[in-house]
């Protein structure tokens, strides 16, 4: 294949930020840069308020209700930019080619309804209507849900926070979509069913060849199952590659995140803790967004913009002026 | 406070102000400089608004804008005593309750308090005001019983809240007398949120002593009020609309003058907790 | 492989745990229930002990005040023994309670009539003007409630929160002249007197009623909806709505205002009591025979037993309607904890 027919999805330069009249826009994401390929499996880690939830919104089309939108850059999906198609179009694609898991997967099920009803949800613009119980069933046992028939009947209050992030994602899957989002999939459920949906997600690219980006604060998860990391911080994305790169990480944000890592490897996983907090939005400083953290920086990081990702694309990709230097080191 | 929220809420706030203001400067004046007097009984019955007589003249040929202005301070004075009485009697009930470990009396003054919230205010005010006997009087002390309840739930809550809290707890160890932890230390606190209620109460009850009166539960005539005065003039409001709806307008001038400065402060506070 | 077995098998464990949960949820809704009907238990028995010590601790000697200065002192004893007024006061309490238990809550001081009777015949007609009251805020809030949600110009909020708390300033009792004097003198829309009692005819006379009775009821609701509705919006559920791309109605039905209904559902059921003291007026400047005319009239006629009766059922009424309006609450949505 070439690497045009590979390419599922590609955002270049992605600004996402709330436009007010008569105020100052208040950007929430800049320079997000990533590809996702067919069947791949992406992870998007960063600290919380990294903007990965922003990122996410904006390839599934959710933005506008909350007053936030794409103000720059392109978001292609199959050689179509997202950020320029009209709603009727939108509704052809989101969720159907592309799937959606919200995040938090408690809140994420709609309280007044029966699983069957929000499988039904999910299906009726794919399905035919007798045909909408069978599939309902043939999907909470994708998910490997047991006593389907109990289960359909229902509500979310109901049912465990593991079962319900299942449901969620056998809603997401109905209708076969080319690109599975998770947005922070297993926060907030214990460590062995973190672990059980992390091997659902492993098994439903493999057996259906879903492309899916996987978002974590914790690299240490994404690690284990994604093909490739994309890194966040303060709204731009930091660093790019495969697993096999992010194992010998460049951008000290990385670098950060991968040695509090050991620390934290202990049952019931603490978060992410580096030194100091990141900028807030509308906050960001001068230069690398990062350089009051870092303990590489000098005086050239602390004028102009943020780095862009330096490297091919397709490759090891590093936003940090100093990267080669910190390797040899 | 930052700069900005003090803006919030603050056009409401001097919106409020100025109309009560100029209610209560009016009830001070007018019927200081009439020529008429507030229960002056002219022969022209029922004129309607002229420059003579500005709001007309009712039934029995009294000045409308006299008596409407004489009876500024009789139903502002009622509801501000008829809230000002159940505040403090409630606030500090409930935060000696809020703070107590006697759990029987919890238990019991807690029930007592759900009890009388249960009746329905204007009937239960209705319903002792009656066996008071009819008049001002006998409104405010009907009032104070009722509603002291209401503050008493409130300030309940919020005691078991401050109590807790480390300052109080601090001043505890330091061996401060209780009596003055709880005037200095946990009352204020409490107040602040029973005052915040007692605003948009004192809506509620301005228009209680109004409805009462309406009712014929409230002053003895020939006394100016409202809501008599639009009870009175009730049965003629086809002939003189006047007589009825200018004490009308009146009350709920003085009732929107308070919703606004209460919808002020509100969004200041949203405003200040935003952030 | 090995990893699907091991997975299916801690799966296994996962679900048999699940299948208890919604036992777990009966246990918990029985205790909440029952917690629940203690308290409106103690509090109606408050309620009935404030409503007969009203009669008994009034500061002049009710009967003497009943029938009048000129009353002869053996109208007064006789009367004083036909209702028990002589005996000891918690003797005259157990008396009063296991009456009213029994349904009997005293006779009228004048007429021979049954206090319940006065109420139960005059009930249907208060009962009907709140239903419709409340029926016609809930059709008025929810479109207000969800067009200012869903707006994002700041200047809807504001018009709102004003307009609002205006309303809720304007007295009752005026609008309801106002609306006679229009809507009865000069268009004739509502009758001048009478009363007919069946369903559609009766609507004739109560619209007014009712629609008065809106304008304190709905700002309220429209405030608690709108509150609610903010918070629904920030819900991921409510993103799952617009992914899987629902009508608009369904979308508006069940993902915003049903996930909201639950504390307008509890307001609702606390606004009874607003809504019987509004309802007392109404009947009294739109001549209705429902039984706020009745108390106005036996306070002013000094029936006192009929005013102790009525207060009697009002709050015992407020009591069952919170009662069942925190349940209602309870089920409609489980994350809505009881206070
Ligand atoms: N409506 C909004 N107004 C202002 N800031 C917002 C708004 N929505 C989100 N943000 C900010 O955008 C940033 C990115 O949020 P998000 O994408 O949710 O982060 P993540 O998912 O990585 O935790 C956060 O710092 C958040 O505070
Ligand atoms: S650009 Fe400078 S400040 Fe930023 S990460 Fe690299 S070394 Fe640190
Ligand atoms: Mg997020």
């Amino acid at each position: 294949m070439s690497s045009l027919e590979k390419k599922l999805l590609e955002l270049t330069n992605l600004e996402i930020g709330i436009v007010k009249p008569g105020r100052k826009t208040l950007v929430l994401v800049n320079q997000a840069n990533f590809q996702v390929d067919y069947g791949q499996m992406v992870g998007i880690v960063g600290e919380s308020g990294s903007g990965k939830t922003m990122v996410c919104r904006a390839i599934i089309g959710t933005l506008q209700r909350r007053g936030v939108s794409i103000i720059g850059g392109q978001v292609l999906f199959e050689g179509e930019d997202l950020s320029q198609i009209n709603e009727a179009r939108w509704k052809v694609l989101r969720g159907k080619v592309i799937g959606y898991v919200p995040q938090s997967a408690l809140a994420g099920p709609n309280p007044v309804l029966t699983v069957a009803k929000q499988l039904a949800e999910a299906l009726e613009q794919i399905e035919g209507t007798e045909s909408i119980k069978s599939r309902s069933k043939e999907m909470l046992d994708l998910v490997k849900i047991r006593r389907i028939d109990t289960v359909m009947k229902q509500y979310p209050y109901q049912l465990s926070g593991g079962m319900r992030q299942r449901v969620m994602i056998a809603c997401a899957l109905a209708s076969k979509p080319k690109l599975l989002i998770a947005d922070e999939p297993t926060t907030g459920l214990d460590v062995t069913v973190q672990s059980q949906i992390m091997e659902l997600l492993k098994e439903i690219r493999r057996d259906l060849g879903t492309a899916i980006i996987l978002i974590s604060h914790d690299l240490a998860l994404v690690d284990e199952v994604c093909d490739k990391i994309v890194v966040m911080h303060a709204g731009a994305t930091v660093e790019v590659g495969t697993t096999e790169d992010l194992s010998r990480p460049r951008h000290p944000y990385t670098i950060a995140l991968n040695s509090s890592r050991i620390d934290i490897a202990k049952p019931g996983g603490e978060l992410i803790t580096i030194k100091g907090n990141p900028p807030s939005v509308g906050q960001w400083m001068q230069g690398c967004r990062f350089a009051e953290r870092c303990d590489y920086k000098d005086t050239d990081c602390s004028v102009g913009e943020q780095p862009p990702l330096f490297g091919d694309k397709d490759k090891h990709q590093t936003a940090c002026l100093h990267a080669d230097k910190i390797v040899r080191a | 406070m930052t700069k900005k929220q003090r803006e919030e809420g603050k056009f409401d706030i001097y919106c409020g102000l100025s109309m009560l203001s100029l209610m209560l400067v009016g009830g001070l004046l007018v019927p200081l400089l009439s020529k008429y007097g507030a229960n002056e009984v002219t022969a022209d019955q029922m004129m309607s608004p002229s420059l003579e007589h500005f709001f007309g003249t009712d039934l029995l040929g009294r000045d409308v804008f006299v008596r409407v202005f004489s009876a500024v301070f009789i139903d502002l004075g009622a509801a501000f005593i008829g809230v000002l009485i159940p505040l403090s009697v409630g606030t500090v009930i409930g935060t000696l309750l809020g703070i107590s470990k006697n759990r029987r009396i919890k238990g019991v003054v807690g029930s007592l308090i759900d009890g009388i919230n249960a009746f329905p205010f204007l009937i239960f005010v209705i319903a002792l005001v009656a066996f008071l006997g009819a008049g001002l009087g006998s409104i405010i002390v009907a009032l104070s019983l009722v509603n002291w309840a209401r503050y008493a739930r409130i300030a309940r809550t919020r005691a078991v809240v401050i109590n807790q809290q480390g300052y109080v707890e601090a001043a505890r160890t330091l061996g401060y007398r209780p009596t003055r932890i709880l005037f200095r230390h946990i009352i204020p606190n409490v107040s602040s949120e029973t005052r915040a209620y007692a605003l948009s109460d004192f809506i509620i009850v301005i228009i209680a002593v109004a409805a009462l009166s309406f009712l014929g539960l409230g002053v003895n005539p020939p006394q100016a009020e409202w809501g008599g005065m639009i009870k009175d003039a009730s049965n003629i409001i086809t002939l003189a609309w006047w007589a009825s709806v200018f004490p009308g307008l009146a009350l709920s001038w003085a009732g929107i003058s308070v919703a606004l400065i209460s919808e002020g402060l509100n969004r200041r506070n949203r405003e200040g907790s935003q952030r | 492989m090995i990893s699907r077995n091991l997975s299916d098998e801690s799966l296994g464990e996962e679900i048999s745990s699940e299948q208890q949960a919604p036992n777990k949820n009966r246990g918990e809704l029985r205790r909440t229930f029952q917690g629940r009907i203690l308290r409106s238990c103690i509090v109606s028995f408050w309620v009935m002990f404030i409503a007969f010590s009203l009669l008994r601790i009034s500061p002049g000697d009710p009967i003497r005040l009943a029938l009048g200065t000129d009353a002869t002192e053996e109208a007064v004893k006789v009367l004083r023994e036909k209702f028990g007024l002589d005996k000891p006061f918690l003797v005259q309490f157990y008396d009063y309670f296991t009456g009213a238990l029994s349904g009997n809550i005293g006779v009228s001081f004048f007429s021979q009539r049954q206090v319940n009777e006065v109420i139960s015949t005059h009930l249907p007609v208060t009962a009907m003007i709140i239903i419709l009251s409340m029926g016609a805020a809930i059709f008025i809030s929810i479109p207000i409630a969800l067009s200012v949600a869903l707006s994002s110009r700041s200047s809807s909020k504001r018009v709102f929160g004003v307009s609002t708390s205006i309303s809720l300033a304007i007295p009752g009792f005026f609008l309801a002249l106002l609306g006679l004097l229009y809507f009865g003198t000069v268009l004739n829309w509502v009758p001048a007197a009478g009363y007919e009692g069946e369903f559609p005819k009766n609507l004739k006379y109560l619209w007014l009623p009712a629609l008065v009775n809106c304008f304190s009821l709905v700002p309220i609701l429209t405030r608690v909806l709108h509150s609610s509705l903010m918070d629904t919006l920030d819900e991921e559920f409510v993103e799952t709505g617009v992914i899987r791309g629902v009508s608009k109605i369904k979308f508006y039905w069940s993902y915003l205002l049903r996930p909201s209904l639950a504390p307008t559902v509890v307001l609702m059921s606390y606004m009874v009591g607003v809504m019987i003291g509004g309802t007392v007026v109404m009947e009294t400047i739109f001549s209705l025979p429902g039984i706020g005319r009745e108390l106005i009239q036996a306070v002013s006629t000094r029936d006192y037993a009929v005013v102790q009766g009525i207060i009697l059922v009002f709050g015992l009424i407020v009591v069952f309607v919170s009662f069942v309006g925190d349940l209602l609450g309870y089920l409609l949505d489980r994350r809505v904890t009881l206070s």
